[in-house]
C-alpha cells in the first residue's frame, strides 16, 4: 500500500495520531505531526512511497509538533524531535515541512554508520549512477531536479548512500530541496512536477520541495553502480563543458563531501577508493539545463554503447 | 651555513603502521586514520616520505635528490632537485616531516 492509496482525511488522521510509517530506501520512518497545514503537501511529496506495517522495525521516529504554551499562538513555532529527543532549536511554524526534511537528513547522517553517506545528489540511467557532490550554491539540486524530469531516476538529492558491502548507490528517492531562483526555474522547466509552496526566510533563503517521480520511488530498492562522479558548477552564460578529473582529485572531492568517511576509517577509505575506480570523474560547468542534460544523456549513451 | 636536514615528525612515525595507500592518476592518496588526514601525494613526494619515515633518519635535499637519481639515473639532476625541494615543502606543510632541530 502506498501513501497515495490513503484518503486525505486518513493521511491527516494518521499523521496527527500514531504516525505515518513509510519506507524511504533502506530506512523505515514514522512521521508524526500535529501541524495540520503540512499534511496535504507531505502526502503529495511522498505519494508513491510504500507504507510499512507498524510491526516492522522503524529506524527513525520523527515528529514535527507545534510549539508549547504561548508559542502555539505567539510567533508560532515548530519543534522537531527524533525518538523524543529535540536536537534542534525550534523554527517558525511556517518552516515545519522543510524542517521535517532537514531533520530526516540529519537522522540519516547521524545514525547511518553502516553506510558511506555523501553530501551529494545521485541520479541513474539504467543501472548506472552519476554522483554529483558539490557545495551549496553550485546548482546541484537544480541540475538534479531537471535530470529527474527528463528521464533520469532520482536516487537522492541531498544524501548519497554507498553500501560498504557492494559499493553500490542505494536509492532514497526523497523530495528534492530547491532554493531561491531554482524554484521558478524548475517550475518553468517541469510544469508537471509537484513543488510545495515556497517557504520564505529560512536559513537557506526561500525553499520549496519537489516530489520525486513515481518511477524513481518505484525503483528505490534497485541499487545502481557508481559510473560517473561529476562536480557541477552553474556559471551564467557558459557552455556545458565536462573537464576530466584525475582519480586522486576525485578521491579528495568524495572524501571532503562524505559525512562519515573519517568515522568509518579503513572501510570509508576502501569505499571511496572503490568509487573512484569505478567512476569516470569530471568537473562540469553549465548554464542552460537542456545543454547540461544533453551532456548527461551523451555520457549514458556512450556507456551503453561501450557495454554492448 | 649548515646543511638543513629533515626528519619525520612524531605524528608521521606514530601512525605509520595504520596508514593506508591508494594509487591514483596523480600519484598516491595517503590516509592516516589516527590523524584523520587524507593527502594526495605526487609520486616523488611519496618517495621522499618513504626515505624519511625511519626513526632517527635525517636527510638533506641533496641526500634525497641523490636517492632519487639512484633510482632514476636518467633524470636531469637540476629538475630532480627542484622536484625534491617542492616535495619537501609540501610534506613539511602537511606536518609529516620537519627540519631537524639543533641538538
Amino acid at each position: 500500500m502506498r501513501i497515495c492509496d490513503l484518503s486525505p482525511s486518513d493521511f491527516r488522521a494518521q499523521l496527527g495520531g500514531d504516525g505515518i510509517r513509510l519506507a524511504t530506501g533502506p530506512f523505515n520512518c514514522r512521521l508524526q505531526s500535529g501541524i495540520g497545514e503540512i499534511a496535504d503537501e507531505l502526502a503529495r511529496l511522498y505519494a508513491h512511497h510504500t507504507l510499512v506495517a507498524s510491526s516492522a522495525f522503524t529506524d527513525f521516529h520523527i515528529a514535527v509538533q507545534p510549539g508549547h504554551g504561548l508559542r502555539r499562538w505567539l510567533r508560532p513555532q515548530a519543534l522537531f524531535s527524533v525518538d523524543s529527543v529535540e536536537p534542534f532549536t525550534p523554527l517558525p511554524r511556517a518552516q515545519a515541512l522543510p524542517m521535517l526534511e532537514w531533520g530526516l537528513n540529519w537522522c540519516v547522517t547521524a545514525y547511518s554508520q553502516h553506510i558511506l553517506v555523501l553530501h551529494a545528489a545521485a541520479v541513474a540511467r539504467g543501472n548506472r549512477a552519476a554522483i554529483l557532490p558539490a557545495p551549496p550554491g553550485s546548482g546541484k539540486s537544480t541540475l538534479c531536479a531537471a535530470l529527474v524530469n527528463r528521464g533520469w531516476r532520482l536516487l537522492s538529492d541531498e544524501l548519497t548512500l554507498i553500501s560498504l558491502e557492494t559499493g553500490q548507490v542505494m536509492g532514497l528517492a526523497r523530495p528534492v530541496n530547491l532554493k531561491n531562483a531554482s524554484i521558478d526555474i524548475i517550475r518553468a522547466y517541469a510544469p508537471d512536477a509537484f513543488l510545495t509552496r515556497p517557504v520564505h526566510d529560512t536559513t537557506k533563503g526561500t525553499v520549496a520541495l519537489m516530489a520525486p517521480t513515481a518511477a524513481s520511488v518505484e525503483a528505490v530498492d534497485t541499487p545502481a553502480t557508481p559510473t560517473w562522479m561529476i562536480l557541477p558548477r552553474y556559471r551564467a552564460g557558459t557552455d556545458a563543458t565536462l573537464t576530466p578529473m584525475g582519480s586522486g582529485n576525485a578521491f579528495l572531492q568524495i572524501a571532503d563531501n562524505a559525512m562519515n568517511y573519517h568515522i568509518l576509517g579503513d572501510r570509508g577509505f576502501a569505499a571511496v577508493g572503490r568509487m573512484v575506480d569505478s567512476c569516470q570523474s569530471f568537473g562540469f560547468e553549465y548554464s542552460r539545463l537542456d545543454d547540461a542534460i544533453a551532456v548527461f544523456d551523451r555520457l549514458a549513451a556512450e556507456a551503453e554503447s561501450a557495454a554492448r | 651555513m649548515p646543511v638543513q636536514r629533515y626528519v619525520a615528525t612524531a605524528a608521521l612515525l606514530e601512525g605509520l603502521q595504520f596508514v593506508l595507500w591508494k594509487e591514483v592518476d596523480e600519484g598516491w592518496v595517503r590516509f592516516d586514520p589516527s590523524a584523520g588526514q587524507t593527502l594526495l601525494l605526487a609520486p616523488i613526494s611519496r618517495f621522499v616520505l618513504d626515505q624519511l619515515a625511519h626513526p632517527g633518519r635525517a636527510l638533506s635535499v641533496d641526500d634525497l635528490s641523490y636517492a632519487v637519481l639512484h633510482e632514476e639515473p636518467d633524470a636531469p639532476p637540476d629538475d630532480c632537485r627542484l622536484a625534491v625541494s617542492a616535495a619537501v615543502d609540501a610534506l613539511a606543510a602537511a606536518r609529516l616531516i620537519e627540519q631537524r632541530r639543533p641538538s
